[in-house]
C-alpha cells in the first residue's frame, strides 16, 4: 500500500489515480493524525507526502515516522510547491523530492516503481 | 499594525491552486484517441503558462529577494528558447534569433530577466507561421543591451501603448489588467524591469508589435581601466 498525504483532495486523487493506473495500492489521507491512524493499520510501502499540510505539517509528521523502528526505513517522496530539492532530507529517509508545479504521473510513477519493484 | 494587503497577491495566490488542480487533471486525463490527447496537452500548456504568470505576479511583492548580478543575455535568451520550441514542440527555424550585442553582459536577475524574455516570446510565438517569423534580437542602444522580441500579430492596443510609453503599466488600470491584451505580461515585465533598473517599451506595427527590454550593460572591474 502506498500512503499519499495531502491537503488537497484534487491533487492527492490524481497521484492516487495516477498510482492506481499502474497496479499500485494507493490510500489517501488528508491530514497528519489520520494517516498516523493508517500507519499504525498498516505499515505503508512508501509515501508521497505534502508537506505543507492543514493542521501538523509534513515535518511532524516525517519526525513521527522517524522515531519509530518499524516506520523509520519507509520510503518518502516529498511532494510541494517549494523547492526542497538543496535540502538535505536523507534522516527522514526521504528518496526523492517533487516540485508539485511540474510534476507528471510518469514522475509518480517512476517513483513508486523504483521504491516498490526496484524498477528504474 | 495595520498593514496593506495588495489585491493583486491576494489574487495571485488564490488562483495558483486551482491551476495547478487543473493542469493535475489534465494530466491524467485519458481519452485515448488523438484528438483528446491534443486537447490534454494543450489544457496542460494552458495551466502552466496561467501559473507561471501567477508565480510572476508573486514574486513582484518580494523583489528584494532577486539579488543583481552581471547576466549574459544569450544564455537566458537560448534557455527560454528551448523551453519555448518544448512547449509547443516547434522547431527554432520558425524563430529568427539574432544576437547583436558585443557587450555580453547586464546588470540584472536572470529569473526575472528570464521571464520578462519568456513573456514577450510566449505572446509573440502564437502568431508565427512559416511566412511570418517571431524574431528575436539582442542589440545594443548606448549604455544598454536591448532584447526586443518582434511579432506578428494585432498590434498593441492604443491604450495599452500609450500606458507602456508613458510607463505607467506599473500601476495595473481596468485597461492594463483587460483579459486578451498583452497586459498582465507588460504589467510583470514593467515591474521586473524597473528592478534591474531597465525599462520596457513596445513599438506598434501595422502587421504586430515589437516589445524591448532594454538593461543596463554591466560594468565590471578591468585591469586596463587601472593601468
Amino acid at each position: 500500500m502506498i500512503l499519499v498525504l495531502d491537503d488537497d483532495p484534487v491533487v492527492g486523487g490524481c497521484v492516487i489515480r495516477a498510482l492506481e493506473k499502474q497496479g499500485f495500492v494507493g490510500q489517501m489521507s488528508n491530514n497528519v493524525f489520520d494517516a498516523m491512524a493508517i500507519v499504525n493499520e498498516e505499515v505503508p510501502e512508501m509515501i508521497f507526502l505534502d508537506v505543507f499540510l492543514t493542521g501538523p505539517d509534513g515535518f511532524t509528521f516525517l519526525n513521527e515516522m522517524a522515531s519509530y523502528a518499524d516506520t523509520m526505513k519507509v520510503p518518502v517522496v516529498v511532494m510541494s510547491e517549494k523547492d526542497f530539492s538543496a535540502y538535505d532530507l536523507s534522516a527522514y529517509n526521504v528518496v526523492g523530492v517533487l516540485d508539485k508545479n511540474t510534476m507528471t504521473p510518469a514522475e509518480i510513477v517512476n517513483f513508486a516503481k523504483s521504491c516498490i519493484t526496484g524498477e528504474k | 499594525m495595520y498593514q496593506e494587503v495588495d489585491g493583486v497577491q491576494v489574487v495571485a495566490r488564490e488562483l495558483k491552486r486551482p491551476l495547478l488542480e487543473l493542469r493535475q487533471l489534465a494530466l491524467g486525463f485519458d481519452g485515448g484517441g488523438a484528438e483528446d490527447e491534443a486537447v490534454r496537452a494543450e489544457m496542460v500548456g494552458v495551466a502552466e503558462r496561467a501559473m507561471r504568470q501567477v508565480d510572476d505576479l508573486l514574486k513582484i511583492q518580494n523583489l528584494s529577494r532577486y539579488g543583481l548580478e552581471p547576466i549574459a543575455v544569450r544564455a537566458v535568451c537560448d534557455e527560454v528558447l528551448t523551453e519555448i520550441d518544448a512547449m509547443f514542440g516547434r522547431k527554432r527555424c520558425q524563430m529568427k534569433v539574432r544576437y547583436m550585442n558585443r557587450q555580453r553582459l547586464v546588470k540584472a536577475n536572470a529569473e526575472l530577466l528570464k521571464s520578462v524574455v519568456y513573456n514577450f516570446l510566449l505572446d509573440a510565438t502564437r502568431y508565427a507561421t512559416d511566412e511570418m517569423q517571431t524574431e528575436l534580437i539582442v542589440r545594443e542602444t548606448g549604455q544598454k543591451v536591448a532584447v526586443e522580441v518582434r511579432d506578428f500579430g494585432p498590434s498593441l492596443p492604443i491604450d495599452v501603448w500609450r500606458e507602456v510609453q508613458n510607463g505607467t503599466v506599473g500601476a495595473p488600470s481596468d485597461i492594463a489588467m483587460r483579459p486578451g491584451s498583452s497586459a498582465l505580461g507588460l504589467y510583470i515585465a514593467s515591474k521586473f524591469s524597473k528592478y534591474m533598473q531597465g525599462e520596457i517599451s513596445a513599438v506598434r506595427h501595422t502587421d504586430g508589435t515589437s516589445f524591448v527590454i532594454r538593461l543596463p550593460v554591466a560594468r565590471q572591474a578591468s585591469i586596463w581601466g587601472a593601468v
